[in-house]
């Protein structure tokens, strides 16, 4: 999975040492274009499940969740340690993610009862896909 | 020389109240696990049995007549515990993708020690090898499976990996999942259920009132990362548990 910054940061750091050597060409920025308007119309729409131990964005995050707009890309339960992108909701947000829902903290009370894990956050990132 | 005593101890039983679930490494003859693989394989060959496994592997009787497992259901879920009659023989062939996350039956819970689940893992069961994933602690959360059905990973979640033979117990309720196998083998997970048949009326473990005190701490102790309001519920919960378990509500 590429997205189209991707693709244009790789083409940067490649025109940079081109640059340096005196080899950029008309072919390299048509290279260029075609990276950019390939991406064109296809922005898609990445979803993050943070779920963090407190309504609060400053709360450790107890379990994540990450799907990404590929098909065949599959999110499930995977044996090997999680290794969480963010300690908490607010990194995420710093890093460019939106909540597009955040939880209910009008949930019925009961003093005794616990029932789901954490308060889920939904964010997104719209990023353009060359594939 | 009197037979060994395989019944939990004090501290062992609260951590079972704690995180819902414990390990057996219980040894058995040589080629047994080898033995009740094959077995599994045959009678899964064509359908799954469903409750029928036991009839058809009867060797899988030996595991939980194993003095070891034995000794940790009774001190469970007491001397007289019954073998529930529905069982399953859970098939994870390669290339499977995960379950999700659940509960087993539906959410008329309690905060009791009333039924335990045993896994028997009759191959050796690695990380690729799509092992049993759990959340220690989630015992206590009564939560229908739907409402997981946006988790994925959990920052405490644990994978049952282990050696051929191995037998965990878990509380019912405690919420698990096959993971997917990446591996190149079948992996078998037998599934029994056992049940108490009445309230405690005294402990069934090897409890010593002293080693217990001196233990208690671990009551206390965190399982799955939550907030403190979670986490001061789920104490009590524990408390309860435990109490129950001594044979505190006993007429």
């Amino acid at each position: 999975m590429a997205t189209v910054s991707d693709a244009v940061r790789q083409w940067v750091e490649t025109a940079r040492g081109k640059l340096a050597n005196g080899g950029l060409t008309g072919g390299d920025l048509d290279d260029l274009l075609s990276d950019v308007e390939g991406g064109a119309g296809a922005r898609r729409q990445r979803l993050l499940y943070l779920h963090a131990a407190t309504p609060n964005v400053q709360s450790q995050v107890v379990a994540m969740a990450l799907h990404e707009p590929v098909a065949g890309a599959v999110e499930e339960i995977t044996p090997e340690p999680p290794e969480f992108p963010y300690r908490t909701v607010k990194a995420a947000i710093i890093d460019g993610w939106h909540v597009v829902h955040f939880p209910d903290q009008l949930a019925p009370f009961d003093d005794r009862e616990i029932d789901i894990l954490g308060y889920e956050f939904i964010l997104q990132k719209v990023e353009e896909y060359d594939a | 020389m009197p037979e060994q005593d395989y019944r939990l101890n004090d501290a062992e039983v609260m951590d079972f109240v704690v995180k819902g679930y414990l390990v057996l490494k219980p040894e058995f003859p040589e080629g047994f696990n080898e033995y009740c693989y094959e077995e599994c394989a045959r009678a899964t060959a064509d359908s799954n049995p469903g409750d029928s496994i036991l009839e058809l592997v009867p060797k899988l009787h030996d595991v939980w007549g194993h003095p070891m497992v034995r000794g940790a259901l009774v001190s469970l879920v007491g001397e007289d515990f019954q073998m529930s009659g529905h069982r399953h023989c859970h098939v994870n062939p390669p290339g499977t993708r995960s379950q999700g996350w659940h509960q087993d039956g539906t959410n008329q819970r309690h905060h009791k020690v009333r039924t335990v689940l045993g896994f028997y893992y009759p191959q050796d069961t690695s990380a690729d090898l799509g092992p049993t994933m759990i959340v220690p602690g989630t015992h206590f959360r009564n939560c229908p499976t739907d409402r997981m059905a946006t988790y994925a990973h959990f920052r405490d979640q644990v994978a049952l990996t282990c050696e051929a033979g191995t037998v965990a117990i878990t509380h019912y309720d405690i919420w698990h999942g096959a993971s997917r196998n990446q591996g190149d083998r079948v992996r078998y997970m037998l599934k029994f259920l056992f049940s108490r048949q009445g309230d405690p009326a005294a402990p069934s473990w090897r409890h010593d009132p002293e080693a217990a005190a001196e233990h208690a701490h671990i009551l206390a102790a965190r399982s799955a990362a939550c907030g403190q309001s979670d986490h001061y519920k789920e104490r009590g919960l524990r408390r309860e548990m435990w109490n129950h378990l001594l044979g505190a509500g006993a007429a």
